[in-house]
């Protein structure tokens, strides 16, 4: 049976930001999965997306290797952040999403350490290792609801982190 | 090469020093050669502080790359972030408000800069607790607006 003390990509690197994420505000709730409305007033949630191969890094049938022929050995994994607030009061519930939203962006570029700890990840698996090379933020997308006289806002940014496998 | 954070940090605290000066000079809109040097000196240090965090990844790596090397890794790199921030930006100098600037008049008064660091100092002279840290940006001490805090007022 397959147990979850295995470490692959993206689960490891989503348990590091799920982990930097956690300082932004001692007060903010961080999960590591998608956000529910019933998370909190502040709430961050750290996920994995999609995986993506890079159609330029198939293998050559003809070389002998680890690797299959048009097996990629550059993929692309998102990592999805959400960080949602709920405010009865729409203009400051805005103002705190926008400022919360800015932090997670700040955050996935500059935050040092979580550079580091990326950097660090490596997955051996099937004679292969594999490493992220690149990383980045795709887009961030903005959402707004009203439920029971709550306003909701959420945000939901797709972290790309490329890898490569030698 | 060994690295220890102190030497780390004396190379930080050379850093902010010289941009504190460049912009200094550039506030006096003065383009010296000492200034060309600094710059030329600051990009430097900036270069050999990379290799040398870039030597802490690696050391990391050799240890098997888990979630949990990597917190570890993430752990030392939060620590040296703090301990090496650059001292607060009003020890830097720079131009002062006079009397004349509420009357929209050009601020004249120019602040020298501390030179006690004017000269290059060994990083073993050095000592860590005459560097101020600075708040760190994120994790445990971190100076964060309050979310809560915006101009309709606190809930």
């Amino acid at each position: 049976m397959l147990t979850a003390t295995e470490e692959v990509f993206p689960n490891n690197a989503a348990s590091l930001v799920y982990e930097r994420m956690k300082t932004i505000d001692s007060d903010i709730v961080v999960v590591q999965r998608a956000l529910r409305d019933s998370d909190g007033q502040q709430a961050i949630g750290v996920f994995p997306m999609t995986w993506t191969p890079d159609e330029t890094s198939y293998e050559l049938p003809a070389v002998p290797s680890t690797f299959a022929a048009g097996e990629p050995t550059i993929q692309r994994y998102v990592i999805g952040i959400q960080a949602m607030v709920l405010d009865s009061d729409e203009q400051r519930g805005i103002a705190i999403h926008s400022i919360l939203a800015k932090h997670v962006r700040t955050l996935l570029y500059r935050d040092n350490p979580l550079a580091v700890g990326l950097q660090t990840l490596q997955v051996q698996m099937y004679g292969s290792t594999e490493r992220i090379q690149k990383r980045g933020i795709l887009v961030q997308r903005f959402l707004n609801n009203e439920v029971g006289n709550v306003f909701m806002f959420l945000s939901s940014c797709e972290y790309y982190l490329e890898t490569e496998t030698v | 090469m060994k690295i220890t954070p102190e030497e780390l940090s004396a190379k930080r605290a050379r850093t902010a020093h010289l941009r504190a000066e460049i912009r200094s000079l550039q506030a006096e809109d003065v383009a010296t050669r000492r200034e060309r040097e600094m710059v030329v000196e600051a990009a430097a240090l900036d270069a050999e502080i990379e290799a040398l965090e870039i030597k802490v990844v690696d050391a990391a790596k050799a240890s098997g790359g888990t979630v949990e090397d990597a917190k570890a890794a993430m752990q030392r790199a939060a620590d040296i972030e703090k301990m090496m921030l650059p001292a607060p930006e009003e020890e830097s100098g720079g131009v002062e408000k006079t009397d004349d600037d509420d009357e929209g008049g050009v601020p004249t008064k120019f602040v020298e800069a501390p030179d006690e660091d004017d000269e290059e100092v060994p990083a073993e002279s050095v000592p860590t607790e005459a560097i101020e840290p600075a708040a760190p940006a994120f994790g445990p001490g971190a100076v964060r607006p309050d979310l809560n805090d915006t101009e309709e007022g606190s809930r």
